[in-house]
């Protein structure tokens, strides 16, 4: 299949656009059935979306509003592009060391967000910025650090080799690894510090507003998408062959892995700065660690 | 109790929430509404010289005074009703209706100053707890002053001062 029909239909545009909605609202809801609450009803993130688009912004200097255009369609675009890699269909569009393509992209959105936070000039934006800065870090060695174990293990940097070629026990270690580093790169609870609503105003949105904040929800709705997406698809080691099928089961296990997130985030409050980035020193870097050990001695295999 | 119990406990318990236009009943001494008797106010504009929202406002004319309140801009914190000195202002104890327009719920209270026994001029009276909270318990004499405009009230009393002088100077 050609890379414009991963890029725009599947697990591209088409398809993300819709599949992100869903999350967003698959995780408002199970938080709302959590808290004794009702929930929004499935058509509220579009919903908002909308809102956030046809409001008129306040007006801003030139020189800014060209960077809060650029911003979130550049974060928008590099995780739809990282969401294009994904190893889904057997047969889709793949390149040799796409797993370096997709850290690099999927990591462009936290750096927008960082560069976005000291654009606003605001000294929430700023804290917000140093702690999505600090905590990417943080939450970066785990996951780099899995994503190499897996490509150590199956011996290859094509994302469909290790999907379907990783060992079990490395492919196990490092897909923990990495479901532990989605709560810190969604911003979800109890890592939730560098978007704290309460403390901080949303950190570095805190300035954003009409449709610059909804391109940038438009972007943390794919986000959802890619990472989610991502843990499914190296977790699974089967394919069936049949596209229609793969991508449904792909689809039902990435809403599953919201709704984990979700009752981990409804269930937890949220730390500190210094607290969550000690977690993932310690504990993400030693799953991972394991995992790498894992992928270089193998066991029994 | 830990948090999963908690969460056990929200999910076996349900949805608490209503879905609008239900609502949960309101809570004891719930500031609804403010509303006015008007028969008891005497336009002192206390409660819109307290009022943070400018929610209330009192205008001034010759003969009467208009008395306004916007729920719009009601933040509900209750001080009109503190600072009214004759107990004119109360309020609800339900919650406001719901409304989809602005200034829907709006009022405005004309009210005309009472006139003056004496000469018929419109002037601003006590009322009876006003009355009763300077002067305690009040002759029918000093009533029937009070219903009088200050200045039919200074003729008024001296013409009684004079009169009480000449009664007792006769009677020494």
């Amino acid at each position: 299949m050609s890379s414009w029909f991963a890029l725009l239909v599947f697990p591209g545009f088409l398809y993300a656009l819709p599949m992100g909605w869903l999350m967003l609202w698959v995780e408002r809801k199970t938080l709302a059935r959590l808290q004794s609450r009702i929930g929004p009803p499935f058509y509220q993130p579009l919903f908002d979306f909308i809102k956030l688009m046809t409001k008129e912004p306040l007006p801003r200097p030139s020189q800014e509003n060209r960077f809060y255009l650029f911003l979130p369609l550049l974060a928008l675009g590099a995780t739809l592009g990282a969401l294009t890699l994904l190893p889904v269909l057997p047969h889709s569009f793949s390149l040799v060391g796409d797993l370096a393509l997709f850290i690099a992209l999927i990591e462009i959105a936290p750096i927008c967000l960082v560069l976005l936070g000291f654009l606003s000039r605001s000294i929430f934006g700023q804290v917000g910025a140093v702690r999505e800065a600090v905590l990417t870090i943080a939450s970066n060695l785990p996951f780099i650090a899995a994503l190499i174990a897996l490509a150590y293990a199956s011996g290859s940097l094509r994302l469909m080799d290790i999907a379907l070629h990783a060992p079990p026990l490395a492919r196990g270690l490092a897909v923990l690894a990495i479901f532990a580093c989605l709560p810190i790169k969604l911003r979800l609870n109890p890592f939730s510090v560098a978007n704290a609503e309460q403390e901080i105003y949303q950190g570095a949105l805190t300035e954003l507003d009409g449709w610059r904040l909804g391109l940038w929800e438009l972007n943390h709705a794919v986000e959802w998408v890619a990472l989610s997406g991502l843990t499914v698809s190296l977790a699974l080691p089967w394919r069936s062959g049949l596209a229609v099928l793969d991508a449904a089961i792909f689809a039902l296990l990435s809403l599953a892995v919201v709704f984990l997130l979700a009752c981990l985030a409804g269930a937890t409050a949220r730390l500190k700065v210094g607290q969550a980035s000690r977690f993932y020193w310690r504990w993400g870097f030693g799953f991972a660690l394991l995992a790498l050990a894992v992928s270089f001695f193998p066991f029994g295999g | 109790m830990s948090i999963l119990d908690i969460l056990a406990d929200n999910l076996r318990q349900g949805v608490v929430t209503l879905r609008y236009p239900q609502r949960v009943p309101p809570p004891p001494n719930y500031r609804g509404l403010v509303q006015i008797q008007s028969e008891e106010c005497v336009g002192c504009a206390s409660c819109a010289y307290v009022c943070v929202s400018a929610a209330i406002q009192v205008t001034d004319q010759p003969e009467t005074y208009t008395w306004s309140y916007d729920p719009g801009k009601c933040t509900f914190c209750g001080r009109c009703v503190d600072a009214c000195p004759t107990h004119a202002l109360q309020m609800q104890e339900e919650r406001p209706p719901i409304y989809h327009q602005a200034q829907k719920l709006a009022v405005t209270y004309r009210m005309a100053y009472p006139r003056c026994e004496g000469c018929g001029k419109p002037f601003k009276v006590a009322t009876e707890i006003l009355r009763q909270r300077a002067y305690g318990e009040l002759s029918e004499q000093t009533e029937q002053l009070l219903r009088l405009c200050p200045t039919c009230r200074q003729k008024e009393a001296l013409k009684l001062m004079i009169e009480a002088r000449r009664v007792k100077e006769a009677t020494q």
